[in-house]
């Protein structure tokens, strides 16, 4: 998962912590953005509206070593 | 180095002379609380010594853990003044930053704002600076105790009224402002709320949210028992897009765009953190909300209450701003009407090493208020930490100053 802010990842990060998913801050690979940012990689598998909050720019999901858009903000 | 041993209580016993030089027995807080909080200096040295990374600029555990420790102080700072948003906590190097970032990021030609005649230069020169650029400025006149009659205040509002900045405790003469009803007049008539807390945070129980703030700007080396160079406000998100940023540069994020990005945090914290500070602030409010801000009040108020009912039976000694039955914060400014107030403070600290700060407190407004301009005041500023000995001993040094 990307997000427009850091803070945004940590909040997100701590929050998937509380609600026991598995999952963990990472360095957002280069070839999803251009940003020096971190994001979130959590394993996931209900439905994506339960999770999307305006602080959230695009969420991949990965398969095998590839990234699928499954998730992107209205500009 | 030769340094004086600055003492923050006289529990350990009386202060000695070294080299023919008293050591301290420190009554400033009002400047910059001492001792810190337990815990801070050890939180400083451990996140310079074991740590020292940037965040959000490197790839590493080290650089996550740093991230969450600011993140984590953001929600303390909103835990213990009722801020909503994490995020909208900005963090800057003292509350005199703060201020000028929130005061020149809103205020244009042609707004007008009213203050209290009680106000501290770091609000009262960016708005001199502002005038000069045609906003236009309104003082509430308070009494000579430098209290404020909300009803005053409204005779001020005007159409082009933008914003009411007030301090919430006088830095002079401790009176605490009535913010709460501020607060409400300000919500009745559509007007920006913006709080200055240097007096009061860690010592009156401070809610954003109750006060219908819309701004409020804090340090972290006084009430809050943290370092020096770590600072900080809160904006409600009306304000966020209404307030342009003071500083911009790199934010470690949306670093394709050479635009400030708008989103919060980043909007107002490009360039490195003073994370050092960040880690000895959470340390702080830490050790703050574990004690209480009621407790840590009541300790400093008896103190206080004592010196004053102990100074007054002193003669030639006159007390600015509220009686011994009034609110107040955890000072006791005094005018010595058979003494130069200088000599008196530096007699103060020659013989008995009691640090004071004496003249007008970075708020000659404040002072023309209370009467008390230009020949200033000799402020004693308690910290929780202190004893009834370190009062009754100031009171006794007084005493054989004045050779009663």
């Amino acid at each position: 998962m990307l997000f427009y802010t850091n803070s945004s990842a940590i909040k997100f990060a701590k929050l998937i912590k509380k609600s026991n998913y598995i999952g963990e801050l990472i360095p957002l690979p280069r070839k999803l953005t251009s940003s020096c940012g971190m994001g979130v990689k959590f394993h996931f598998t209900r439905d994506l509206t339960e999770i999307i909050s305006d602080e959230i720019e695009k969420i991949y999901a990965v398969e095998g070593n590839q990234y699928k858009l499954v998730y992107r903000a209205e500009e | 180095m030769n340094l004086i041993i600055v003492r923050a209580s006289l529990n350990d016993g009386a202060l000695t002379k070294r080299n023919g030089v008293m050591d301290g027995l420190y009554l400033d807080n009002a400047a910059t609380s001492f001792p810190k909080a337990p815990g801070v200096a050890d939180a400083v040295a451990g996140f310079l010594t074991n740590s020292g990374c940037n965040i959000n600029r490197g790839l590493y555990t080290a650089s996550f853990e740093a991230a969450n420790i600011v993140y984590e102080t953001r929600e303390l700072l909103c835990n213990l003044f009722n801020f909503p948003k994490p995020e909208n906590v900005i963090f800057t190097k003292n509350i005199t930053e703060s201020l000028n970032v929130i005061l020149k990021g809103l205020l244009k030609p042609g707004d007008h704002v009213i203050v209290s005649s009680m106000e501290h230069n770091a609000v009262m020169r960016p708005l001199a600076s502002l005038a000069e650029k045609g906003v236009e400025l309104s003082t509430v006149l308070c009494n000579n105790k430098g209290e404020l009659r909300t009803s005053d205040l409204f005779l001020h509002i005007k159409s082009n009224t933008k914003a009411v900045i007030m301090t919430h405790a006088s830095n002079v003469s401790g009176t605490i402002l009535p913010l709460e009803e501020v607060g409400k007049l300000c919500k009745e008539h559509n007007l920006f709320f913006i709080i200055d807390c240097a007096q009061t945070t860690g010592f009156l129980s401070i809610d954003f949210v109750r006060l219908n703030a819309d701004a409020l700007a804090f340090t972290g080396h006084k009430g809050l028992l943290g370092p020096q160079g770590i600072g900080g406000f809160y904006l409600n998100d009306k304000l966020v897009s209404l307030v342009e940023p003071l500083i911009e540069g790199g934010t470690g994020s949306a670093s394709e765009s050479v635009l400030q990005p708008n989103y919060m945090p980043d909007r107002f914290e490009a360039g490195t953190l003073n994370l050092p500070g960040i880690y000895g602030l959470n340390a702080s409010l830490r050790y703050l909300i574990a004690e209480g801000i009621t407790t840590i009040r009541e300790k400093e108020l008896n103190l206080v209450h004592r010196f004053i009912q102990n100074v007054q039976t002193i003669p030639g000694v006159s007390l600015i701003g509220p009686d011994l039955n009034q609110d107040r914060t955890g000072i006791a400014s005094l005018n010595f009407l058979n003494h130069d107030n200088a000599e008196v403070s530096y007699q103060l600290f020659k013989d008995f090493g009691i640090m004071t700060r004496c003249g007008l407190h970075c708020a000659p407004a404040a002072h023309h208020t209370l009467g008390t301009f230009p020949q200033g005041t000799i402020r004693f500023s308690f910290s929780h930490f202190n004893s009834i000995q370190d009062v009754d001993y100031v009171i006794n040094s007084l005493i054989k100053t004045f050779r009663i």
